[in-house]
């Protein structure tokens, strides 16, 4: 009787246990609103001095999606290896621009007062960039090892950059573990400081995954 | 007759009162004044960049170091063979001190100036950030003005109950490390 009652309670856990799970999303659109959404706890963002700073945390598939948007027939063995090569990596994705209050226009053009100053802006938010941002998880400190500047050919006023991170060694277990991470934008480009955005690893593991995929 | 008058007045009364205290209420402003000089130095941006500031500091005094370490080497080592050496060699050796010792000079004003620049601009940046943290916090939390005391004495009273210095500390700092 005990070991009926036992095996009831221990099927109905692993059920709700199942259920609790990771969720899924019907489409595409559907992903990127559940990616915008703060409550999720992947997007983060400040502001200062009419300047914004959003940092977005790219998940493993939503890149792995990137990377095969336009493959007509996907195996899953490919998508499966490719999101588990994202995995072993933390995407990020800066935005810079302005509030259209305090601050209008292009945020190229803040702070430059000549075609010198926006080449050496230029050159700083392509090149240089990446000494500015940093990873701290666990009490270890990431420096990025990838840092794109997206070319927008002016067509937006604010600008993306993309950052990628990498354990420092194989055995580092902290990077895939620990429970937060920081990271940090040491802004001495447009005067707003030293900026930190604190992402939960729990947000991050709970992205959905793309049902339309399977 | 007498009784359903008072019963007028009464209502009449009571309801002139509410809307008096509605209107009251509706016109009252929300003040808080704020001791910025404390929220400033209390605020982990201004910390976190002190301790910044000080790194770049500590690199160049070391860079200042070196160099007069080599400038006393030189000195030294002329010293020590300038007994042996002929007029010209001495004018020469001379020469190159003192540009070595101008160099030196040059370097200090150099980070002087540079430190000054460093300085102000970080202390831009945490001025920016305390300043549009304010303005958020104002604005949620319905504040209608919110006064900052300043060296020059801008405010020259302000009753405990409406000084949110500690509130705002707490609040600024949270959203600086992210929570």
């Amino acid at each position: 009787m005990v070991n009926k009652s036992l095996f009831y309670i221990g099927t109905l856990s692993l059920l709700l246990l199942s259920s609790c799970g990771k969720n899924t999303v019907d489409s595409y659109e559907d992903y990127l609103l559940w990616l915008d959404d703060t409550e999720n706890g992947l997007v983060r963002d400040k502001e200062a001095g009419g300047i914004t700073i959003k940092v977005k945390q790219l998940p493993s598939n939503y890149l792995a999606y990137q990377d095969l948007i336009n493959e007509k027939s996907i195996k899953k063995s490919i998508v499966d290896s490719i999101i588990g090569s994202y995995e072993k990596s933390l995407t990020f994705l800066l935005t810079i621009g302005v509030d259209g209050d305090v601050k209008k226009g292009d945020i190229m053009f803040q702070g430059v007062r000549t075609y010198k100053e926006y080449k050496q802006q230029l050159m700083e938010l392509n090149f240089g960039i990446e000494n500015n941002i940093s990873l701290s998880i666990g009490g270890n400190m990431y420096n990025p090892v990838l840092s794109h500047l997206e070319n927008v050919y002016g067509l937006t006023d604010k600008r993306n950059i993309t950052v990628v991170f990498v354990p420092a060694t194989k055995e580092d277990k902290l990077f895939y573990l620990a429970e937060e991470i920081q990271f940090t934008y040491d802004d001495e480009l447009f005067d707003t400081g030293i900026n930190h955005f604190t992402f939960n690893r729990e947000d991050i593991n709970n992205n959905p995954s793309f049902k339309f995929w399977n | 007759m007498k009784k359903n008058v008072i019963i007028v007045l009464l209502v009449v009364g009571v309801t002139a009162n509410l809307v008096l205290n509605l209107l009251d209420r509706k016109y009252e402003k929300k003040l808080g004044y704020v001791r910025s000089q404390d929220l400033v130095y209390a605020f982990d941006g201004m910390k976190e960049m002190q301790l910044k500031f000080q790194e770049q500091s500590k690199v160049w005094e070391a860079n200042m170091d070196t160099l007069k370490m080599e400038y006393q080497r030189s000195l030294s080592e002329y010293q020590g063979v300038m007994a042996q050496l002929t007029t010209e060699e001495k004018i020469t050796r001379e020469q190159l001190l003192y540009a070595q010792k101008n160099n030196i000079l040059q370097y200090s004003e150099n980070i002087q100036l540079k430190s000054k620049e460093e300085e102000d601009k970080m202390l831009e940046g945490v001025l920016n950030q305390v300043n549009s943290f304010v303005e958020e916090y104002g604005k949620d939390n319905n504040y209608d003005l919110i006064l900052g005391t300043t060296l020059a004495g801008s405010i020259l009273y302000g009753e405990e109950a409406i000084d949110i210095t500690q509130e705002l500390i707490v609040e600024i700092n949270n959203n600086y490390n992210g929570k």
